[in-house]
C-alpha cells in the first residue's frame, strides 16, 4: 500500500511524538448551553500529548479555522482534535483546514459533542462529563493516526438518468446540452410521465402538453441522448465515477419502422382500461399510450394480447403495412458504464379505496383529481351520463395529512390545493353556470403567483368550505351527498353534487424503493428518497455521484421538479467535471510476514476485495470498502485497516470507557447509516441516557471478542452494536456475530445480557434509542462489573492478544 | 354555536384562564394520548349523529378547548355528557385521535372536579338500585301484561353493585349524593 506509511512529506518532520491541539466549539450555544466547554477544555489540556486546548464560538467559521491553522504553525501541532458537531457535518471542512496548514488531513479526529451529546442530554453535569469522555477517546485515538493519501481514479463522463417524466427529461436535456452522453431509461412505453396526462398547469393555465411535448421530442432527438423505453435498471455495481449498470429492455413487439398509422389498433379485438386515461376509457392490446407519445412506435401489451395469452389472433401482424410487428422480440440486457446517475422516478397516487367513507369505486361520479384532468381534456362530461357537471365538490387531503396507518400518509401532497383551484376555474370557464366547491383544511398557496391565483378563484365565485369531508354518499345514479362541518361557523354542512373529485395523496412510485436498494440510496421516514442534506445538498443522495430530482424526493409541482432537475444536472456536471475521483485510503492491507495464506479473509470479505495470491493474500484497494470484517476475523493479526487499526480502535475504546458516569454503556456504531441515524436522534432533539456513549466503527464486524473484552476491562458495563441495514455486514451476519460473542463472553464470566445489537435505517433512530434504554434498564438490575472482574478481563484480553 | 352557559365561562376567553399543562396531563391518560394531533378538520363533528341534531355539541370544539387549556370551561360544560359513544369519530379521524376516548377521559375528570349532571347521577343510581338505567313505571309493566308480552328479565343487582364497588363507581355516585 504505497500511500500509507511513506506519505510523510506533509508531516515536515513533526512525527517525533504526538503534539495535539484540541479545539472545542460552542456552536453558538448549541453545545455550550448544555456542555461546560471550559471544563472540557481544562480536562482536555491535561491529557497526554496535548499541547494546546482552545474553545471558539464557531470553530467551522473563518476565524475558527484560522485559529486552528495558526495553532498548527505556532505550536508545531502534528495532530488535531475537534470537539464539535458530527463528523457527518464537518469532517471534510476540517480535513481541508488541516491540508491548508500543511498537515495531512487524516491526522484529524472529531469528537461529536453536539448530535450525540448536547442535543440529546439536558443535565449540564452529565453532558459535560460525557463530552470529556468523548474528547479523551478522540485524543487517545488521534495519537495513533498516520498520514494517509487517497488514490485517484478517472471518472467516466456519461450519465444515466432513470425516469422519463418532466424531471428526467429536463435533467437529460441539461446534461446532454453540456456535452455529456446521457442514457435516459423509462419503464413505460413513452416518456412524458404524469405531466403528459395533465390539462393545464397552475397558476398560469399553460396547456401542459403544449409546453411538455416539445421537450419530449427534443430530448429523444438529441444526439447526446440514448433513450431506452420499456426498460428497467436491474443491477448496479462499481463506485462513484465508475458505475456499471445492467439494463433490461423489455420487448415492444413492434419495430421502429412503425409509422403509427393505427391500422393494427383498429383490428385488435382486445379492450383494456387505458392507464393513460386513468381507467376512464379503453385502449387496445396493441396501442400507443397517447397521441403525442415518444417514441411513436406502437407497443403490444403482452399480458392481454391474445397471441401471448392464447396463442391465436395475430391480426395486427397481418394488417401492418410497414411489417413492423415482430412477435419474436425478447428481453434485451444492456450494460452501461456511467460516472453519475440521476434518479427521477416520480410518484404514484395513493389508493383511495383505503378510505371507504369516500366511496371511490362505488359510483362513477366519484373520481380522482388525476381522472378529472382527463375529464377536463375530454370536454367536462361526468362519467355517469356524459352531461356537463354543474355542482362539483373538490375534496382535499384524501389520504394526505393522516396519521392512521394503512389509511393514508402523514405528509401534505403539496399540489392538491392548487390543482383543485385550477380545476375549479377550468370548470367555470367550460361550464358557464357551474358551481365548484372546495372542501379544505388549509389552502396552501405558497408558491410564486399561487396566492394571487387563489384570490382570483375566490373572486370568480369558487366556494371554499373550511372543513374536511367526512362522508360521500351516493343518492342516485348521478348525484352524491357530501357531509362536512363548516368549522368556521361550527355548523354541519350537507350538499348534493354532480361530481366529486378526490385530491388523492401521493407516494413514491412503485418500484423505486427496490431501485433505491440496488443503488445504495436511503428512504426517509415519509417514504420518499432521502437527500444528503436537507438544506445544503437537497438533490444529492446518500451515495456519492447519485442525484435525485422531482417527486421521488418528496411532493412538489412541475416548476420545483424542473428546478431540481436542473440542479441535479449541475451537481452531476460538477462531479463529472473533476475528471478524477479520489478513493478512500481507509482500506485493509496485509502484513505479509504474519500472513499464512489461510484464506479466512477471502471467505468473509463481502465485496470480494481480498484475493488469494501465491504466498499471501492481497487486497484490491478499489473494491475494498474498509468494513474491517477481515481484520476482526484474521487469526494471525495479519490484516490491518487504515484509519481503524488495532491501536486506534483499542485507544478509542479505552479513552471512552475510562472516566465518566457508571454504569457505562458503550455503543459501537457503524459509521454510515447507523451513525447518521444516531445523529438524527440529536437533530430531532430526542433524548437518551447520558451514560450511553457512542464510538464510531467501520462496521460491527470490525469489533472482535478481544475489543469487547477490552471495553469491559476498561470500564464499560454494557456493549451495544448498532448497524445500518444497508451495511455490508448484514443483519444476519451481525446476529451470528453477537450470538458467538455472547457464548464467548459467558466463558469469561461476563453475562450475555451485557451485549445487545440492532440493525436500523437512518429515520428509525428510535430503534437505537430503544436498545440504549433496554441496556440501561438491564444494567440498573445487574449492576456494574466489579474492579476485580475488570482486572481478570484485562488479563484475558492480554492473553488473547498475545496468542494472535 | 355552543352557548356561553354550556361552556361554563364568560364570552371572552382570558389568557389567565388557560392552563398550558392541561393538554399534556390529558394526553397521559389512556384513550386521550393523541389529543395534541387534532388539527380541527371537523371530520368528527360532521360524522357525529349527536352534532347533527345539536348545535351545542361540537366534538371539534371540545378538543380545541382542551388544546387551549380551558380546563374549567371544558370540565364544567354540559355538552361533555352528550357523546353517545358510537365511535364513528374514532373510525374516521384522519389523525387517529380517539375522540370518544377523550370525551370519556374528560367526563372522568369532570366528576373528580365535582361536575356531574343530575340526570347522569339519577341514571347511575337507578342502575345501582335496580340494575336498569330507567325506572320502568308500573303502568308500563301492566301494558306489557295486557299485550301478552313476557315479563322483563330481572337484572343481577348484586353483581352490578359488587362490580361498582370494586371499581369505585358506587363511591363516586354515593359521595356526590350527600
Amino acid at each position: 500500500m504505497g500511500w500509507t506509511m511513506e506519505g510523510s512529506l506533509q508531516l515536515r518532520g513533526k512525527l517525533e511524538g504526538p503534539r495535539i491541539g484540541i479545539f472545542i466549539c460552542h456552536c453558538g450555544g448549541n453545545i455550550s448551553d448544555t456542555v461546560d466547554v471550559n471544563r472540557v477544555k481544562e480536562e482536555a489540556s491535561r491529557l497526554e500529548g496535548v499541547v494546546i486546548a482552545e474553545t471558539h464560538e464557531y470553530v467551522c467559521s473563518d476565524p475558527g479555522q484560522a485559529m486552528i491553522v495558526n495553532a498548527i504553525e505556532e505550536h508545531g501541532l502534528n495532530r488535531v482534535v475537534i470537539a464539535s458537531c458530527s463528523p457527518k457535518m464537518h469532517l471534510d471542512t476540517f480535513r481541508r483546514t488541516l491540508s491548508s496548514a500543511g498537515l495531512n488531513p487524516y491526522l484529524l479526529e472529531m469528537a461529536n459533542v453536539r448530535e450525540q451529546c448536547s442535543w440529546v442530554h439536558d443535565d449540564r453535569e452529565d453532558a459535560t462529563s460525557k463530552a470529556v469522555d468523548l474528547v479523551r477517546s478522540a485524543v487517545r485515538r488521534v495519537r495513533h493516526h498516520k498520514p494517509l493519501e487517497p488514490k485517484s481514479m478517472l471518472i467516466n463522463r456519461d450519465v444515466l438518468v432513470i425516469g422519463g417524466g418532466i424531471a428526467g427529461i429536463i435533467a437529460s436535456i441539461e446534461l446532454a446540452d453540456k456535452g455529456h452522453r446521457v442514457y435516459l431509461v423509462e419503464r413505460s412505453p413513452s416518456i412524458g410521465g404524469h405531466m403528459a396526462q395533465l390539462s393545464k398547469t397552475f397558476p398560469t393555465l399553460d396547456c401542459s402538453q403544449c409546453i411538455l411535448t416539445p421537450k419530449m421530442v427534443y430530448v429523444a432527438q438529441h444526439p447526446n441522448v440514448k433513450l431506452f423505453t420499456l426498460s428497467e435498471v436491474k443491477a448496479v455495481e462499481g463506485s462513484p465515477g465508475n458505475y456499471r449498470v445492467l439494463i433490461v429492455k423489455h420487448p415492444r413487439y413492434v419495430e421502429d419502422c412503425c409509422v403509427a398509422c393505427g391500422e393494427c389498433e383498429k383490428r385488435c379485438p382486445i379492450k383494456v382500461p387505458s392507464e393513460f386515461e386513468v381507467g376512464l376509457t379503453y385502449r387496445k392490446a396493441i396501442y400507443s399510450p397517447f397521441k403525442q407519445a415518444v417514441p411513436r412506435t406502437y407497443v403490444i401489451d403482452k399480458e392481454r394480447c391474445l397471441y401471448f395469452t392464447k396463442g391465436v389472433c395475430r391480426l395486427c401482424e397481418r394488417f401492418c403495412k410497414a411489417n413492423a410487428v415482430n412477435l419474436d422480440q425478447k428481453d434485451e440486457f444492456i450494460e452501461l458504464d456511467v460516472g453519475a446517475i440521476v434518479v427521477c422516478t416520480g410518484y404514484d397516487q395513493l389508493d383511495p379505496n383505503a378510505l371507504e367513507e369516500y366511496g371511490y369505486g362505488l359510483h362513477p361520479n366519484i373520481v380522482t383529481n388525476l381522472q378529472f384532468e382527463r375529464i377536463a381534456l375530454a370536454g367536462f362530461k361526468r362519467p355517469s351520463d356524459s352531461k356537463p357537471p354543474k355542482k362539483v365538490a373538490f375534496v382535499l387531503c384524501v389520504g394526505s395529512r393522516m396519521t392512521n396507518e394503512g389509511k393514508g400518509v402523514k405528509h401534505c401532497c403539496k399540489i392538491g390545493c392548487m390543482v383543485a383551484i385550477k380545476q375549479a376555474m377550468l370548470l367555470q370557464k367550460a361550464v358557464p353556470d357551474a358551481e365548484p366547491w372546495i372542501f379544505y383544511m388549509d389552502v396552501r398557496a405558497d408558491g410564486k403567483g399561487y396566492e394571487e391565483f387563489y384570490m382570483t378563484a375566490q373572486e370568480h365565485n369558487v366556494r371554499f368550505v373550511r372543513g374536511r369531508v367526512a362522508q360521500v354518499v351516493p343518492i342516485d345514479e348521478n348525484r352524491l351527498l357530501i357531509q362536512a362541518e363548516d368549522t368556521f361557523l361550527g355548523t354541519s354542512f350537507e350538499g348534493v353534487f354532480d361530481l366529486v373529485v378526490l385530491s388523492v395523496g401521493i407516494v413514491l412510485s412503485r418500484g423505486t424503493a427496490e431501485l433505491a436498494k440496488r443503488l445504495g440510496m436511503q428512504l426517509g421516514a415519509d417514504g420518499f428518497l432521502l437527500e444528503r442534506h436537507f438544506k445544503l445538498k437537497p438533490v444529492d443522495s446518500q451515495r456519492e455521484a447519485i442525484f435525485v430530482a422531482g417527486v421521488a424526493l418528496g411532493p412538489k409541482d412541475i416548476r420545483e421538479s424542473t428546478l431540481e432537475a436542473m440542479a441535479t444536472a449541475s451537481r452531476a456536471a460538477t462531479f463529472l467535471g473533476k475528471g478524477e475521483i479520489s478513493l478512500s485510503p481507509e482500506v485493509a492491507y496485509i502484513i505479509l510476514e504474519r500472513c499464512d495464506n489461510c484464506g479466512i479473509c477471502v471467505e468473509v470479505c463481502p465485496t470480494n476485495a481480498v484475493e488469494r495470491a501465491l504466498s499471501a493474500v492481497i487486497v484490491n484497494p478499489v473494491a475494498c470498502v474498509g468494513c474491517g470484517i477481515c481484520v476482526a476475523r484474521c487469526p494471525r493479526g495479519a490484516i490491518e485497516l487504515n484509519h481503524c487499526t488495532e491501536d486506534q480502535l483499542l485507544a478509542q475504546i479505552e479513552g471512552i470507557c475510562e472516566g465518566g458516569v457508571r454504569p457505562k454503556v458503550l455503543a459501537f456504531v457503524e459509521r454510515n447509516t447507523a451513525y447518521s441515524s444516531v445523529d438524527l436522534a440529536g437533530q430531532m432533539r430526542a433524548s437518551y441516557q447520558s451514560n450511553v456513549e457512542v464510538t464510531q466503527v467501520p462496521t460491527a464486524g470490525r469489533v472482535a471478542l478481544r475489543h469487547v473484552l477490552y471495553a469491559f476491562a476498561a470500564g464499560a458495563d454494557g456493549v451495544i452494536f448498532v448497524e445500518g441495514d444497508d451495511s455490508v455486514f448484514t443483519e444476519e451476519a451481525l446476529r451470528e456475530h453477537v450470538t458467538q460473542l455472547k457464548k464467548e463472553l459467558s466463558r469469561y464470566g461476563v453475562s450475555p445480557l451485557r451485549l445487545l445489537s440492532i440493525t436500523t435505517t437512518i429515520p428509525q433512530y428510535d430503534k437505537a434509542l430503544n436498545v440504549f434504554e433496554t441496556m440501561v434498564a438491564r444494567l440498573g438490575k445487574i449492576g456494574s462489573i466489579s474492579e476485580g472482574d475488570r482486572l481478570k478481563l484485562r488479563k484475558a484480553f492480554e492473553e488473547l492478544n498475545v496468542i494472535k | 354555536m355552543v352557548s356561553e352557559r354550556s361552556e361554563g365561562g364568560e364570552a371572552v376567553i382570558k389568557a389567565t384562564e388557560m392552563d398550558p399543562k392541561f393538554k399534556y396531563e390529558i394526553s397521559k391518560i389512556p384513550g386521550a394520548e393523541k389529543i395534541m394531533l387534532c388539527f380541527q378538520c371537523g371530520t368528527c363533528t360532521a360524522d357525529c349523529p349527536i352534532a347533527r341534531f345539536s348545535d351545542a355539541y361540537r366534538p371539534r370544539r371540545i378538543l380545541r378547548m382542551v388544546q387551549l387549556g380551558l380546563k374549567s370551561r371544558v370540565l364544567s360544560s354540559d355538552v361533555l355528557w352528550l357523546c353517545a359513544a358510537c365511535f364513528t369519530c374514532v373510525d374516521r379521524c384522519p389523525q387517529d385521535v380517539e375522540i370518544a376516548g377523550v370525551l370519556r377521559t374528560l367526563r372522568n375528570l369532570a366528576v373528580k372536579e365535582g361536575f356531574m349532571p343530575a340526570v347522569y347521577r339519577e341514571l347511575a343510581t337507578s342502575v345501582l338500585e335496580t340494575g336498569l338505567a330507567y325506572k320502568i313505571p308500573a303502568s308500563r309493566l301492566r301494558k306489557r301484561v295486557e299485550a301478552g308480552l313476557p315479563p322483563l328479565p330481572k337484572a343481577d343487582v348484586k353483581s352490578i353493585n359488587k362490580l361498582a364497588e370494586v371499581t369505585g363507581f358506587s363511591k363516586i355516585i354515593q359521595a356526590r349524593r350527600t
